[in-house]
């Protein structure tokens, strides 16, 4: 495997280097550096519908421990998370489920055709510069079909040197320990090659034993600890940007992962100190962007990206004939697209996106038929704006076709996604925004969702969300304060939900399934520049939400709230900037929710809250910087669970050394 | 020795002033009378699949017709409960996902324990003074009732699933392997145990992937599940019934649930159509002194549409109790007389319900 992304990576380089080759002869002009303070307007704000980012800088200030925790505390977000380092954690926007939240890294999608699901833990919130979630469309016109056909996205950006201490090259290194044998050393290394081209390698390790203590409702009185929880987890990124002439830029990105955890399960009435399973993965993907300006009408951002990911399972049991089970997985996908973005007129802007992706599953699993999929996606988005309106209008067309080794494929999928949103410029020259959106998402059945244990794969359409959104987003500047802020109200049916449901004995997935989705989803930020040297900002965030089984009148669920969505969450987080002791803190609750789709007492699981405490200050000798930060998590030891039976971590304290060069 | 004169004196005095009462005395509350009559459904709810520890214990009184979760066995029941057996005042349940058995004594207020056993265990069977449970992996426990202790027979099976007793001998049903690349083989036999010897004899071939059985009649019936379609050519759910002393093995008809009612072999078959989403279950009784079978009307409104998942028998009344689910919702249990009358249901309180005993106190 390592040999193949070698290949293609050297493969890369030499397509980059002709590339970049007009790049140096670009005449450079440096500027002299200007410190802005206060809190800038954030795309957010201008948005056609709710969207909302943080750094990881902000993240890891108020306490934030990875990037699943840092997306738990946003509006319209529900998160499961199954606990520990390693647990799985997904992402769920507006409850539409987290197969609609499209994942992409330096704007370029994450898949799973297995399950269809992204998991969260596989990212690292120390090698990200920024996430950002939009139910929309977003500001970027060069997004690609994929992400511009997801119902939601969930974009990460890569951190790279910011080259501000004046060198050529940059190093940070940094060690954090924590509870239950948390050790997560990490060192990045930048190097500016010539003034236009800087190369960045990073390399994280990170391992926990897992076992925190934790209680259960039918036995109280008693602790347990989690056990098989282990994690051993390596990551490295290596990058390599070029800076084109007219704000053009290639990006060459090569990464390799590798895991190793067990996989504690929900707590066993009676087994608590037993679970067997076991997870290795390895993978790693190399990836291009390209973006050019090639005239003031005409850009163009093409991306490549080849994957492979790994993975063995492995579970102990007497029903296996060996006394054991190991199944081993792959997933390969090459991904290609271009989008070209042209703008005839100040007013008129129009994006044609052109994806291409081949996806292989392979496993050992006697039934899997190693099946192939081709997904073709074109996306044309047109966009008319002015000082006061802005409209955006875009159609995504997306064929699939497939092939398998063994038995039948499933017939080809057509789909087209139509969306459009509205904002309005409330105000002339004020940042204070009417919106409003409709969008179409949707899901193709995932290969789990057609071929597993299946001689003839299940015939399935592919799930559709329809999303109606309104709102308002603002922000003001007002003396020492500022204020952003966000209100959405939305409203959004999903038909042809694919669930797996009972065949008297056995489970299959079935496009059986309709949910009516309305909520409201509000945020807040607030900062306040006490003195020069002291600030503090306000993060607030609320969602409210029904969600609703629409799929059959006649059984109890029917109107029922759907599982795990509370009607109410929130988080807040204030953090105060000073020369001595920066202090953050911040809070994520959680109202009640069913475990079940019957909205009976016997499904419900309490709601909860979690406080972090961070505290945190920075050492500067000359070029050099070193940070501590010491953080408390779950300050009042609550004990709750987001997935009924998979306990939360307790109180737990991490200290972090970081060191800048 | 004075004080305790004093107190022997004045317990003397009172028992006197007891004795000597009206028994038409207004303050004296009249006894309760004791429900001689009532027989006790203890039920279990299976929980549902991925969802730990969401099964039950319940209990329903025939006679006041009052369901209910029993609060202290309910608390301490383990995951995946898969079968029941009354002896006695005991109730045994086999959990499959704690692994163990949980023992409640339901002659007075409830009480329970757990035994953990470390075994997959699926179902039950019964031969004084032992419980015979089957397991995955081939094997059979044998559990001493008197004194808890265990022996365990490694049969040539792979995954034994429901047991019945005939005779001298335990037949259980060897329904599936699976290797570890999840390569699935459905088997088609029943494993024989001599029971004297507590060892295994030659098995008898019957129905593909068998799953329930019962013994009548000299007979044994059993439901085998078929391939579900995971392999061609598909193999649909089939009723067998098989000679132990021939070991012959015939099919039937479909079915997917069977028990015996009224000294014959009542059986459903609950079949789902995907185009429309709708279940479809009939029942038949068949009588095996006969071979005569027959159609049988059960509340045709509700259950026709319904998956069946728990068929009883109470043996104190004959009446027939049918448990029906959706394998995500509250499961509902209807009741019927012997003679095929409605009497009615009740919510199981929770999810698959799927086995019940009866005990008359």
């Amino acid at each position: 495997m390592l040999k193949r992304l070698c290949n293609i990576l050297l493969l890369v380089l030499f397509a980059y280097s002709t590339m970049c080759a007009q790049a140096h002869r670009d005449s450079t002009r440096v500027i002299d550096e200007v410190e802005v303070q206060g809190l800038a307007v954030k795309s957010d704000i201008k948005a056609g519908a709710l969207s909302q980012s943080i750094t990881s800088e902000e993240a890891e200030a108020l306490g934030m421990q990875d990037i699943s925790d840092a997306v738990r505390r946003m509006a319209g977000v529900t998160v499961k998370d199954y606990g520990g380092l390693g647990g799985m954690k997904t992402v769920s926007v507006r409850n539409m489920g987290a197969a609609h939240t499209a994942v992409s890294v330096d704007g370029v999608p994450v898949s799973n055709c297995q399950g269809g699901q992204i998991d969260l833990a596989q990212f690292s919130l120390w090698q990200t510069e920024s996430i950002t979630l939009s139910v929309g469309s977003s500001d970027d016109m060069l997004q690609t079909a994929r992400t511009l056909g997801a119902a939601a996205t969930l974009a990460l950006k890569t951190k790279f040197p910011e080259w501000k201490n004046g060198r050529n090259w940059e190093l940070e290194a940094r060690v954090k320990g924590g509870s239950w044998g948390e050790v997560m050393p990490a060192l990045r290394y930048g190097q500016k090659l010539s003034s236009r081209t800087s190369l960045m390698a990073d390399v994280l390790v990170a391992r926990s034993d897992g076992d925190y203590p934790y209680t259960v409702t039918y036995e109280p009185d008693k602790t347990f600890y989690r056990v098989n929880d282990d994690i051993l987890q390596g990551r490295g990124n290596i990058q390599l940007r070029t800076l084109l002439k007219r704000d053009g830029h290639v990006d060459v990105t090569g990464h390799l992962s590798m895991q190793r955890q067990g996989l504690p399960g929900a707590v066993i009435r009676y087994r608590e100190t037993a679970a067997s399973e076991r997870l290795w993965t390895r993978g790693g993907y190399v990836q291009v962007l390209y973006e050019q300006r090639y005239t003031p009408k005409w850009k163009l951002r093409a991306t490549g990206k080849y994957t492979y990911d790994w993975q063995r399972y492995y579970d102990e049991g007497r029903q296996y004939r060996d006394g054991f089970a190991e199944n081993d997985y792959t997933q390969q996908e090459a991904f290609v697209n271009a989008t070209a973005l042209w703008t005839p007129h100040r007013l008129l802007s129009v994006s044609l996106a052109q994806d291409a992706a081949n996806t292989r599953l392979v496993s050992n699993l006697a039934t899997c038929p190693d099946p192939m999929r081709w997904t073709l996606g074109t996306a044309l988005t047109v966009r008319l704006e002015n000082e006061r309106w802005r409209l955006t209008a875009s159609a995504v067309y997306t064929h699939v076709t497939e092939s398998v080794e063994k038995g039948e494929a499933h017939e080809d999928y057509n789909h087209v996604s139509p969306s459009a949103e509205l904002r309005y410029r409330l105000v002339k020259g004020k940042s204070v925004f009417l919106r409003a959106m409709y969008k179409n998402g949707y899901r193709v059945p995932t290969f789990n969702d057609l071929y597993y244990q299946r001689a003839v794969p299940s015939n399935l359409r592919p799930e559709n969300a329809h999303q109606l959104s309104a709102g308002i987003a603002g922000a003001l500047t007002s003396g020492r304060w500022q204020w952003q802020w966000q209100v959405d109200g939305y409203w959004n049916r999903v038909t042809d939900k694919l669930v797996a449901i009972p065949t008297s004995y056995v489970w299959q997935v079935r496009n059986y399934g309709e949910t009516s989705l309305a909520g409201v989803d509000a945020t807040l930020n607030v900062r306040m520049q006490v003195t020069r040297r002291i600030a503090a900002q306000l993060t607030g965030a609320y969602s409210w939400s029904r969600a609703l089984d629409k799929t059959d009148e006649e059984v109890a669920s029917y109107n029922g709230q759907l599982p795990y969505t509370p009607a109410h969450s929130g988080s807040v987080g204030l953090l105060v900037s000073n020369p001595w002791v920066n202090v953050g803190w911040s809070m994520v609750a959680v109202g009640d929710r069913w475990v079940l789709p019957e909205n009976i007492d016997r499904n419900l699981v309490e709601g909860y809250t979690d406080h972090t405490l961070t505290l945190s200050h920075e050492f500067r000798l000359k070029s050099c910087s070193l940070d501590v930060t010491a953080s408390m998590t779950n300050v009042f030891n609550t004990q709750y669970d987001i997935v009924r039976y998979y306990p939360m971590p307790s109180r737990a304290y991490h200290i972090q050394l970081s060191i800048k060069l | 020795m004075k004080k305790n004169l004093w107190l022997l004196a004045c317990l003397i005095a009172s028992m006197i002033f007891v004795s000597c009462g009206d028994d038409d005395d207004p303050v004296v509350p009249p006894s309760p009378e004791p429900e001689v009559d009532a027989t006790m459904m203890y039920f279990i709810n299976e929980g549902s699949w991925n969802v730990a520890n969401s099964a039950s214990f319940c209990s329903y009184n025939t006679k006041t017709n009052v369901a209910s979760l029993l609060e202290e066995p309910t608390a301490k029941i383990g995951d995946t409960p898969q079968d029941m057996l009354i002896v006695g005042s005991k109730v045994y349940v086999a959990c499959w996902g704690s692994k163990g058995l949980l023992i409640v004594d339901v002659a007075g207020e409830p009480t329970s324990r757990f035994v953990s056993l470390n075994e997959e265990v699926r179902y039950l069977a019964y031969k004084a003074p032992y419980l015979y449970i089957s397991c995955y992996g081939g094997r059979i426990l044998r559990y001493d009732t008197t004194n808890g202790d265990t022996r365990t027979l490694q049969t040539s099976g792979s995954n034994l699933e429901g047991v019945a007793i005939l005779g001298d001998k335990l037949y259980a049903c060897n329904s599936y392997s699976v290797d570890a690349a999840f390569n699935y083989t459905y088997l088609n036999t029943l494993i024989t145990v001599d029971l004297n010897t507590f060892t295994e004899g030659e098995p008898i071939t019957t129905v593909t992937n068998p799953n329930y059985i019962v013994a009548l009649d000299g007979a044994l019936y059993v439901v085998g599940f078929g391939n579900y379609g995971y392999a061609e050519p598909y193999e649909p759910y089939m009723l067998a019934k098989v000679d132990p002393v021939a070991r012959t093995s015939t099919n039937m008809e479909s079915a997917s649930k069977l028990c015996v009612w009224n000294n014959k072999l009542l059986y459903a078959y609950s079949e789902t159509d995907w185009t429309t989403y709708s279940t479809t279950t009939t029942f038949t009784l068949y009588n095996p002194a006969s071979g005569r079978k027959a159609s049988v009307s059960l509340d045709s409104k509700h259950l026709g549409n319904a998956i069946v998942y728990m068929m009883e028998e109470d043996p104190y009344s004959n009446d027939l109790y049918v448990g029906v689910t959706d394998n995500s919702n509250t499961g509902k249990i209807y009741r019927f007389s012997a003679n095929t009358a409605s009497l009615g249901s009740f919510s199981s309180e929770g999810i698959n319900p799927s086995h019940a005993v009866f005990y008359k106190k």
